[in-house]
């Protein structure tokens, strides 16, 4: 089961005549927890944009596990919330679930309740704070469940209860065979650390 | 592939009517353009403003559906699901086509409605309106097409808006040429038939071009 899922080899990445991934290699195999993390600006973002295909790197190759369907089997949530501000909490849900073609009845009430926030699915999104909205949008993967979750510092503003409770997700997750890449400020306890300076 | 087509259809159509202004903008400022047009042209020696009221209405309905051209892709932008739209697609074109179609039926059509019905009420020339409302379908469709590219391409600058006018507006000539002329030679009752093949086939044109554009644009704006 142990394969690998994606091989960093020796990327580069300029931008705009700076240097800011310098000689990177990493290899990804299933069932992986890989945390990143570095300084600000130490090209945490810039190295998670090149993974899930957005950015392509200065020099250096990606390899991809061809049982890795790019489109369906990845996970992406950046900075922002991947949320549109004037639909209501289930029909954002509804959208990405429909835009991945999963057809699965959705149970946000059950994920809330997991969570423990109190947040009426007809609310319309711009009226919920920032941390119901990471949230929401936390809620999106697990509900897909992609092999490979890409997460852009998924931890910052949210509650450390709210934060153990996606950790078990995550494990939930993890046994189902599914990877995942987050990145944050410090090392965190039970993921494979990584250092970018 | 069409229930991601649709899926996309679906939820811009809930964001553009649930906030209405989207909607009816465009259309009371294509009003507000034929009444500036109407006081500004009334003692003109030209056989007065009724004569030349459809090429009005086509150029107003071009100018206003300019303005709106930024939110094709700028909200997604902003709110970050354009990077789902972009990462999570088998094929990124389709999910283009459905972004522009949405675009055009939800806030260009009760445009180009509103106009034609204003040409039938001030002019009461039925066929004239029809052929408005052919050449309109269609030149509208190729605009927002065009715009798309444009869109696209500017989206990582903000405050783009003349940018993306001054791109887009030397493409839209020809459709200009050809929507304008096709509604003068109906009112004229001359043929027009050649004019809105033209304009089918201008169509048909940037609907190959603009989804390829498109999508090397939005890949290289989220880079």
């Amino acid at each position: 089961m142990n394969t690998n899922l994606i091989d960093i080899d020796n990327i580069t990445l300029f931008k705009q005549d700076v240097e800011i991934i310098k000689k990177f290699s990493l290899t990804i195999s299933s069932g992986e927890r890989v945390n990143i993390y570095g300084k600000n600006g130490s090209g945490k973002t810039s190295l998670i944009k090149i993974i899930s295909g957005i950015t392509n790197p200065t020099s250096g190759n990606i390899k991809i596990n061809p049982n890795l369907i790019f489109n369906r089997d990845i996970f992406y949530i950046g900075h922002k919330y991947g949320l549109k501000n004037e639909l209501s909490v289930h029909d954002n849900l509804d959208y990405i679930l429909k835009f991945n073609q999963k057809e699965k009845n959705i149970d946000i009430e059950n994920e809330l309740n997991f969570y423990d926030v109190k947040i009426p699915t007809q609310r319309i999104v711009k009226y919920l704070s920032h941390g119901q909205k990471k949230i929401i949008s936390l809620i999106a993967p697990t509900l897909l469940d992609n092999k490979l979750w890409v997460l852009d510092e998924p931890f910052t503003g949210l509650d450390q209860s709210i934060v153990d409770k996606f950790i078990i997700k995550i494990d939930g997750h993890i046994k189902r065979g599914g990877s995942i890449i987050i990145t944050s400020h410090k090392e965190k306890e039970g993921f494979n650390n990584i250092e970018l300076c | 592939m069409l229930k991601v087509f649709f899926s996309i259809v679906v939820r811009d159509m809930k964001v553009i009517l649930n906030s209405g202004t989207k909607v009816f903008m465009p259309v009371v400022y294509l009003l507000l353009i034929l009444t500036f047009f109407s006081i500004s042209l009334e003692n003109t020696t030209l056989g007065g403003y009724k004569n030349i009221l459809p090429q009005i209405i086509w150029l107003a309905c071009l100018l206003v559906s300019l303005l709106n051209m930024d939110i094709l892709y700028r909200e997604d932008f902003e709110d970050g699901t354009l990077e789902g739209i972009v990462i999570n697609s088998e094929l990124l074109e389709i999910n283009i086509l459905a972004k522009i179609f949405s675009y055009w039926f939800f806030t260009i059509i009760p445009l180009v409605i509103v106009g034609v019905m204003m040409n039938l009420l001030l002019t009461g020339d039925i066929n004239t309106s029809y052929v408005l409302f052919t050449s309109l379908f269609l030149g509208t469709l190729a605009i927002s097409l065009i715009g798309s590219i444009a869109a696209s391409l500017t989206l990582s600058i903000k405050g783009n808006n003349l940018l993306l006018s001054t791109i887009v507006l030397p493409l839209d000539i020809p459709i200009l040429i050809f929507g304008t002329s096709a509604v003068y030679n109906s009112a004229a009752g001359i043929s027009y038939s050649s004019e809105l093949l033209f304009l089918l086939l201008l169509l048909i044109l940037f609907l190959i071009i603009s989804p390829f554009a498109s999508s090397v644009g939005l890949k290289n704006s989220l880079d």
